[in-house]
């Protein structure tokens, strides 16, 4: 629950400076996404001379055009960041570790050693900026000393490879670990992790609903979206959407609906946490949605990334589309930051 | 008494002949030595100069300008172009050290002070190889020695020079240690073997710590004693954990060749950037390892264990183990690995590579298999996208006539110079027949009424047995087998000049010589016996029988022949030679000589 009263303080300390400028909700935040790959051909559309020089951590402009806010060539999975005492801090999850800027993206520290490899995604606790969660090809690893350390965290998981890591809207200490062969939660930060028993493997995506935490999404490799309605306990396979891969799922922020995408899916689109699914968009331009991500403050802009074909927008809730910029790269995660 | 005193008169006599002969032996040894040492200045010199005098502007040309001490002035000037724009990741990083560490007395403070400010701004990728993790963190290392007590502002990681060392060498020992217990991971590449010797040479001259130093030396010293022992005039032999084309075909073109060259004085001299900082390096191959690279007199078999490199999903052990199985001879090396993927992309499971027929001096047959499937259980991205990615960079990963890469679905059985191969293809398999690669530059080719196909390429005999029908298919410069069967296999028998007279009599030989199959699927099986009599049994995957005993390859050591043993787990290995011995202890990181 804290972290709902932090959320709703954020947008409580947020709301007077917004009517004072005149400035609309969303001029607040930040649009940040992951780029892993360029094509090259697109790479050029984008002045760079050599496509690993447009991949890592972009941030978008008033312009509408994206900006590299780290060297130009980190390969990058995933993103995160955490606000606290007036310290906001970026992270990057990338080939060469988790990434870590406390001045908006002008320096950047590699936290990880060698051991760790590419780090896939990144979850900061919500109140203790000194911990850290990262998702692995081989586990997870937690720090608890602002990144000096890490400790392998796997105990209870049967293989080692893992996709994604969340934690909990409500207790920072609950933790879910999409993994190679089922989802995993722990409820004591990471000492010990039980299956939850998805039924079917490869899970690459994990969504929680952003105001009941009961309300779980999963994406999987090759039997589409999963939900569960009851914390973990069950879970079923959504009604709707094709048995391939589901890459990504994105709440909006109020929760009313939610999209989901994969590999030639298209976007999808349920209106019942996940039970249901409606195809609202397919372009012939990319053949899989990576990235899913809606506007906290406008529950009709939907910002979708893709492989190989940059990112698309809507502002009507998906029923039309533009090409939103980064033509040719693989983006792989996109958030709307607060206060950056 | 006369008697007892002729007695030792004589034995007196032969002792100071017999010492005699071990003095004039030895000296004999020094001067092949000594020949061989001027030999090796000759080469390296020859290889350099092809770069000291270039005006291509590359990091090689500048590190050779600096080594020579000549051109300082040049070297000064391109280094600092190239400074402009750094790139290669990796592939930057120890080009740039190793010009640095070579030009740092003589270059000018502002080009100093450029590469000192290269590795603030410029953040090289770690990369997702072994090959890249030794590149990266040895030179990470020594450039942190050069460096020292900086913070992290100055670093492109955010790192301060201790953090960059104390990482570095963390991995570099982790790095020897797991090649020393349980086998290096991208193990007898032909085409990467420079990117695990330029970093641990760079060591080997420059780095400060004696420790460390020592480590890059001992480290040399066992992948050249590594490559040495599956050496063949200037080719690497054997089953191969990643090797490119064209080099699959023609031998001399991989960039262990130009290592052949310049250490072992084999095959033919090759300019390629790969060779620059060897043939700077103050490293001196020992005498045993050159003597064992170039002395084939005998027949050996040499057995190794290796391992598959970091399996991140659908397996079972991070690091299953390799087994392979060479035979060496003068003439010709018949090599394989077990079968079954244990390294993506540009695997080669087997060969046979020869010393006639240059340049196409190898034949193999392969399963041309691809899959996200393969690609995801070593790289982190999306299983139904991994294709996709990789093929921009490895171009023929998912094309049906390929001539590299492993396959789930082939596995071998090697018992000298006789390879038995087996294939289980499920339907819908990318892709479901098999290829058999055949130069033209072989002397003979005759198809017998037998079912073998038999060969010669200079003194020796090849013969291959399909079990299935097949296309005999020409091509630019060779012929291509192709069957179509998902249930397959083959013999492959090598011999030479020593064991048969004339091609005539091989086939002979060979005329009975039938195995037995049974090509159901999942039920995959064959036996046979070669004309020196040894059964070999085999059944699809893993169930090897000779002469009606099993065959426990999971009991192969690290090294297992004539020249070279190591046990697992050891973190030693032993080098020997006639009367010399050489023990490289990574434990205690001493080297021992007889």
């Amino acid at each position: 629950m804290k972290f709902r009263y932090a959320y709703l303080v954020t947008i409580l300390i947020l709301l007077p400076s917004m009517l004072l400028t005149g400035k609309g909700e969303e001029d607040n935040y930040s649009v940040y996404c992951a780029v892993l790959f360029s094509a090259p051909d697109e790479a050029s559309m984008l002045g760079y001379a050599h496509p690993a020089r447009s991949v890592g951590l972009f941030r978008r402009e008033i312009d509408g055009s994206w900006h590299n806010v780290h060297h130009p060539n980190l390969f990058s999975y995933g993103l995160g960041y955490s606000h606290h005492n007036d310290t906001f801090r970026l992270y990057i999850a990338g080939g060469n570790g988790l990434h870590r800027s406390s001045d908006d993206g002008k320096s950047w520290k590699v936290l990880t050693g060698w051991t760790t490899e590419d780090i896939l995604s990144v979850a900061p606790h919500p109140y203790d900026s000194t911990i850290v969660y990262v998702s692995t090809p081989f586990g997870v690893f937690k720090t608890s000393d602002d990144g000096q350390t890490w400790r392998e965290k796997m105990e209870g998981m049967e293989r080692w490879f893992v996709q994604k890591v969340v934690i909990d809207i409500d207790s920072a200490e609950t933790v879910y670990a999409a993994a190679e062969d089922d989802l995993y939660k722990t409820n004591n930060g990471g000492i010990t992790w039980e299956a939850l028993g998805v039924g079917v493997p490869q899970i690459l995506e994990i969504v929680q609903h952003p105001q009941n935490n009961d309300i779980l999404l999963a994406g999987t490799e090759d039997h589409g979206v999963y939900f569960s309605h009851d914390g973990g306990e069950t879970f079923m396979p959504g009604n709707g959407f094709p048995e391939t891969a589901a890459y990504a799922i994105g709440f909006s922020g109020d929760g009313t609906r939610v999209y989901a995408g994969g590999y030639e899916t298209g976007l999808w689109k349920s209106t019942d946490n996940g039970e249901t699914w409606k195809l609202i968009w397919d372009d012939d331009s990319f053949d899989a949605i990576y990235a899913i991500t809606v506007n906290p403050y406008d529950q009709k802009h939907i910002i979708v990334g893709t492989n190989g074909a940059g990112l698309y927008e809507s502002t009507d809730g998906g029923v039309t589309w533009q090409h939103a910029g980064l033509y040719g790269a693989h983006v792989q995660q996109i958030k709307f930051v607060p206060g950056s | 008494m006369d008697i007892l005193k002729y007695i030792l008169k004589r034995l007196s006599f032969i002792l100071s002949l017999v010492c005699a002969l071990v003095v004039i032996s030895q000296a004999m040894n020094t001067d092949e030595y000594d020949r061989y040492l001027a030999g090796y200045k000759e080469r390296a010199e020859f290889l350099s100069m092809a770069f000291d005098t270039s005006s291509n502007l590359t990091y090689y040309s500048v590190a050779a300008k600096y080594a020579g001490g000549t051109y300082i002035d040049e070297a000064d000037s391109m280094l600092l172009e190239l400074l402009k724009d750094p790139r290669g990741d990796m592939f930057w990083m120890f080009p740039v050290i190793g010009a640095y560490l070579y030009g740092k007395e003589v270059m000018s403070p502002e080009v100093r002070d450029a590469v000192r400010n290269s590795w603030k701004t410029y953040a090289p990728y770690r990369g997702d190889t072994e090959n890249h993790w030794c590149m990266y963190y040895t030179s990470l290392y020594l450039a942190a020695e050069q460096w020292p007590d900086l913070p992290g502002q100055e670093w492109f990681n955010g790192k301060s020079s201790a953090e960059n060392l104390q990482k570095a060498r963390e991995y570099i020992i982790h790095w020897i240690e797991i090649t020393t217990t349980i086998g290096q991971g991208e193990f007898d590449s032909p085409d990467y073997l420079p990117e695990y010797m330029i970093p641990m040479l760079l060591l080997a001259d420059f780095a400060k710590d004696p420790a460390m130093r020592k480590r890059g030396k001992m480290m040399a010293d066992y992948l050249m004693a590594d490559f040495a022992v599956e050496h063949l005039d200037g080719q690497y032999v054997g089953g191969f954990s990643r090797i490119t084309e064209p080099g699959v075909y023609e031998p001399l073109r991989s960039n262990s060749s130009a290592y052949a060259y310049l250490y072992f004085g084999t095959g033919e001299p090759r300019i390629t950037q790969w060779i620059l900082f060897p043939a700077l390096s103050r490293y001196r191959l020992p005498e045993i390892i050159y003597r064992i690279a170039v002395d084939r007199d005998e027949a050996y078999v040499h057995k190794e264990r290796k391992r598959v490199r970091n399996v991140i999903r659908y397996g079972d052990e991070i690091n299953p183990p390799v087994y392979k199985y060479t035979y060496m001879t003068g003439d010709y090396a018949l090599g394989s690995l077990q079968g079954g993927i244990l390294q993506p992309i540009q695997q080669q499971t087997w060969n046979i590579r020869f010393t006639s027929g240059r340049p196409h001096t190898a034949v193999f047959g392969l399963h041309p298999y691809w899959s996200g499937y393969e690609l995801a259980m070593f790289f982190p991205q999306r299983k139904k996208t991994l294709v996709a990615d990789v093929v921009p960079s490895k171009q023929t990963y998912n094309q049906p006539d390929k001539w590299t890469g492993g396959s789930p679905y082939e596995r071998t059985f090697q018992h000298k110079n006789t390879l038995l191969v087996l294939y289980d293809i499920p339907e819908g398999t990318n892709s479901e027949h098999i290829s058999g690669f055949f130069p033209k530059t072989l002397d003979e080719v005759i198809h017998g009424d037998s079912g073998w196909i038999m060969m010669r390429a200079g003194n020796t005999f090849i013969g291959w047995y399909p079990f299935r029908e097949y296309d005999w298919i020409e091509e630019e410069i060779n012929w291509r087998l192709h069957s179509p069967y998902r249930q397959n296999g083959y013999i492959v028998e090598v011999r030479s000049t020593d064991e048969y007279q004339s091609i005539a009599d091989f086939v002979s030989a060979l005329q009975d010589a039938i195995p037995e199959t049974n090509l159901q699927q999942n039920e995959v099986e064959a036996t046979y016996r070669n004309p020196e009599g040894d059964k070999l049994q085999f059944t699809f995957p893993d169930r090897r029988y000779l002469n009606n005993s099993p065959v426990h390859i999971e009991d192969y050591a690290l090294f297992d022949g004539p020249y070279l043993q190591a046990e697992v787990g050891s973190q030693m290995l032993t080098i020997r030679y006639k009367d010399m011995v050489r023990v490289l202890d990574f434990n205690t990181l001493k080297i021992s000589e007889q």
